[in-house]
């Protein structure tokens, strides 16, 4: 049986910090992304919906994100942590995922692209900055970028 | 006439014998025994004379012919020459007559001949074998027949027929025999004398004050011999120690002074072993043992060395190398732990605090964009200033990060180009500020072994200050150069410098200088964070190097660094 999906637009920002989440909300619109924009506010929850699991089990894959904005430091299951499940998973194996994070020790860079992430972005101090990278990263990921089909 | 000659024959034999009781005086050589020696060849020339064979009145023949040779080869020539003085006087003015001349000259002749035959034999290695003896003999008594011409009256005539038989036959043999006999003693005081001295030597050894020796029986272990540092050690009078056994003073089953095995072990084998003393005490020892003849029977030698203080310095140590094995292994775990929490800290440095920071710098920003065309310009300086400071703390978190990544990153040496890389980080000053004018002189060809990133921030702080705090001054010049110590500890060491003639310092403040977070100017005076210099000195110090600085108000600075021990010009 195959069915067409239909095309994912959906953005999921997991991200634990209400500024943080209202500020990339005000930057996606700042520079007119108007893909929807699912929040998830830590990690556990945020794998619950990527595969389809607790309260997340009866989501509509309509709703199946087109890119993953990740921050690492999540409560109850780390960013990391989210990343590696997602790429042990068919269905997350090759959704693009931004780590978009304060930090920018050499080891959670490393780390990240040791389990797959396809970018890694610090989030400037200065909002100015943090508008043009929400700009950059949302033409570049969501316009320029191909994916592969969903199964 | 026979019978005297006999009997003076017998009279030199007997100075032969005498010899041989006399041992000293062919063997010590002392003024005592030369005239000693001269005496007694004088005196049995005497005797010979007294007992003499009468040719006529006032001419008599006897051996003083012999003993004066005899004195002349076997005595020296001191004492020789002394005899032959004595038997002169007494032949000139106890007997007298017309035989005096002749007689004196035999005397002299027989000592010449004697010590002619002497330093032939010590000094031309003649050996003194009997045909040589008898040559000898033979030639003492042909000069004594010469010596005859020298009677008054022609007395010669009657003479040398009378006493020609005799002298060249019995005399010249009597000479030869008499000296194989002293030859022979000779042999024997010195083999005697040899031994004597080469025990005393040993006894001497034995008896040595320091060094513990016992002689022991092989299987019972009786000892049979102790040496007064033995007596010292153990604290038993020697006599005591006769009466015991090896296993008297050996307190455990390990072999001490080894009782039969020494002689089956390498001699002199060192062993390991604890002794009992008299007052109880017990000594950690280190026992020579070898078998050695002692009286004609076989013994046990042993050395015995204390080494209680040595075996207790050794327990010492290996009690202190362990403590500190553990303290080491404590401090590391604490190490560890503080890196740990200090890793933790810094992750949550940069996550923490930075977020609160990007929202009061995002919801400014925001606000002065949805208001700021409305608001008064004291409300648009505040905002500006939340702004301001926002972006200020985010460099000094930036700072903090780097300062602990410096202090907690491995480093990696290698040989860097100090001058090319002053000379990169100069060209981005003038780029970053092209209306700068600064003389800036760097010395060419310095190199240093180093970690070349640390070592960049190194040179970038250090020409940046000079850079930044000549910016007042008119004709800035920095200056960069090298020069190795040239006396004391540090000789050959590489110190370098970085020199500039800005605004300076007090030196008062100097000791704040490589604090973290310290300054000596204000942020609108000369802009920065204060964690420059800080972290210079932490990445000098974790190279092994040190900096310190000159300075003084308006008139520039100059800070000194070395690199550490991998840096000195002539690495021996």
């Amino acid at each position: 049986m195959s069915t067409t999906l239909p095309e994912r637009s959906a953005i999921l920002l997991v991200e634990d910090n209400p500024d943080d989440e209202e500020l990339t909300l005000i930057a996606f619109r700042n520079s007119h992304i108007a893909n929807e924009v699912i929040v998830m506010r830590d990690g556990a929850e945020a794998l619950d919906f990527l595969l389809r699991k607790g309260a997340h089990a009866d989501r509509n894959l309509s709703t199946d994100p087109r890119l993953v904005l990740l921050d690492l430091k999540l409560p109850k299951i780390s960013g990391l942590e989210v990343l590696r499940k997602m790429r042990q998973n068919c269905d997350t194996k090759y959704t693009p995922v931004v780590v978009l994070t304060t930090s920018n020790q050499d080891e959670d860079i490393i780390n990240s692209y040791q389990l797959g992430a396809n970018s890694f972005i610090r989030k400037p101090v200065e909002f100015s900055k943090f508008n043009e990278a929400i700009r950059q990263l949302g033409m570049y990921w969501l316009l320029l970028n191909e994916v592969p089909l969903a199964k | 006439m026979p019978v005297q000659i006999l009997q003076n024959i017998a009279l030199i034999i007997t100075i032969a014998a005498f010899y041989n009781i006399l041992p000293q005086l062919t063997y010590e050589k002392s003024l005592r025994m030369t005239i000693l020696n001269g005496l007694l060849f004088g005196l049995t020339a005497i005797l010979a004379m007294s007992a003499p064979f009468t040719a006529t009145k006032g001419i008599i023949y006897d051996g003083r012919s012999i003993v004066m040779a005899l004195a002349g080869v076997f005595s020296d020539p001191t004492s020789a020459i002394m005899a032959g003085i004595i038997a002169s006087l007494f032949r000139v003015f106890a007997i007298g007559g017309s035989g005096s001349i002749p007689g004196v000259l035999t005397i002299a002749g027989s000592v010449a001949i004697g010590i002619l035959v002497r330093s032939r034999n010590k000094n031309h290695g003649l050996k003194l074998s009997f045909p040589v003896l008898l040559l000898t003999g033979f030639a003492v008594h042909i000069f004594m027949i010469l010596a005859q011409f020298a009677l008054p009256n022609q007395a010669w005539k009657i003479v040398i027929p009378s006493i020609l038989p005799t002298v060249l036959t019995l005399y010249p043999l009597g000479f030869a025999v008499t000296s194989l006999f002293f030859l022979e003693n000779k042999k024997h005081i010195a083999e005697h004398f040899q031994l004597k001295e080469s025990e005393a030597r040993y006894r001497s050894i034995f008896q040595n004050r320091h060094t513990v020796m016992v002689i022991s029986e092989p299987g019972t272990g009786q000892i049979i011999d102790v040496n007064p540092a033995a007596e010292e050690f153990y604290g038993w009078p020697r006599a005591k120690m006769l009466d015991m056994q090896l296993s008297d003073i050996r307190v455990q089953e390990a072999p001490a002074i080894e009782v039969g095995e020494a002689e089956s072990k390498t001699p002199f084998s060192p062993s390991k072993s604890r002794n009992r003393l008299s007052s109880g005490e017990v000594r950690d020892v280190e026992v020579f043992s070898g078998p050695i003849e002692y009286f004609g029977k076989r013994a046990i030698f042993s050395i015995v060395h204390d080494t209680t203080s040595r075996v207790e310095a050794e327990r010492t140590i290996q009690q202190m190398n362990q403590t500190l094995e553990q303290k080491v292994r404590e401090r590391t775990v604490e190490l560890e732990e503080t890196n740990g929490e200090l890793k933790a800290f810094a992750y949550s440095v940069s996550h923490d605090l930075r977020a609160p920071l990007r929202a009061i710098e995002g919801f400014s920003s925001l606000l002065k964009e949805n208001i700021g065309g409305h608001l008064e310009q004291r409300e648009q300086h505040y905002l500006e200033r939340i702004t301001y400071n926002s972006k200020k703390m985010d460099c000094l978190i930036d700072d903090l990060l780097r300062f602990s990544r410096v202090s907690s990153q491995p480093i990696a040496f290698s040989l860097v180009d100090l001058s090319g890389m002053a000379g990169v980080i100069i060209e981005d000053l003038r780029l970053a500020d092209p209306d700068r004018q600064a003389s800036v002189s760097i010395q060419e060809g310095m190199t240093a072994y180093a970690d070349e990133a640390l070592i960049g921030i190194v040179l970038s702080n250090l020409l940046g200050n000079a850079w930044k705090f000549t910016a007042k001054t008119a004709d800035a010049t920095i200056r960069f150069q090298c020069e190795p110590v040239n006396n004391g500890e540090r000789e050959g060491e590489k110190v370098f410098s970085i020199s500039d003639n800005g605004i300076g310092f007090d030196m008062a403040y100097a000791d704040k200088l490589f604090s973290p977070f310290q300054r000596l100017h204000t942020e609108a005076e000369f802009p920065g964070t204060g964690i420059g210099l800080s972290l210079v000195r932490r990445i000098l110090s974790r190279h092994g190097g040190r900096i310190w600085v000159q300075a003084a108000p308006d008139q520039g600075a100059q800070f000194f660094f070395t690199l550490g021990g991998n840096n000195v010009d002539n690495p021996a």
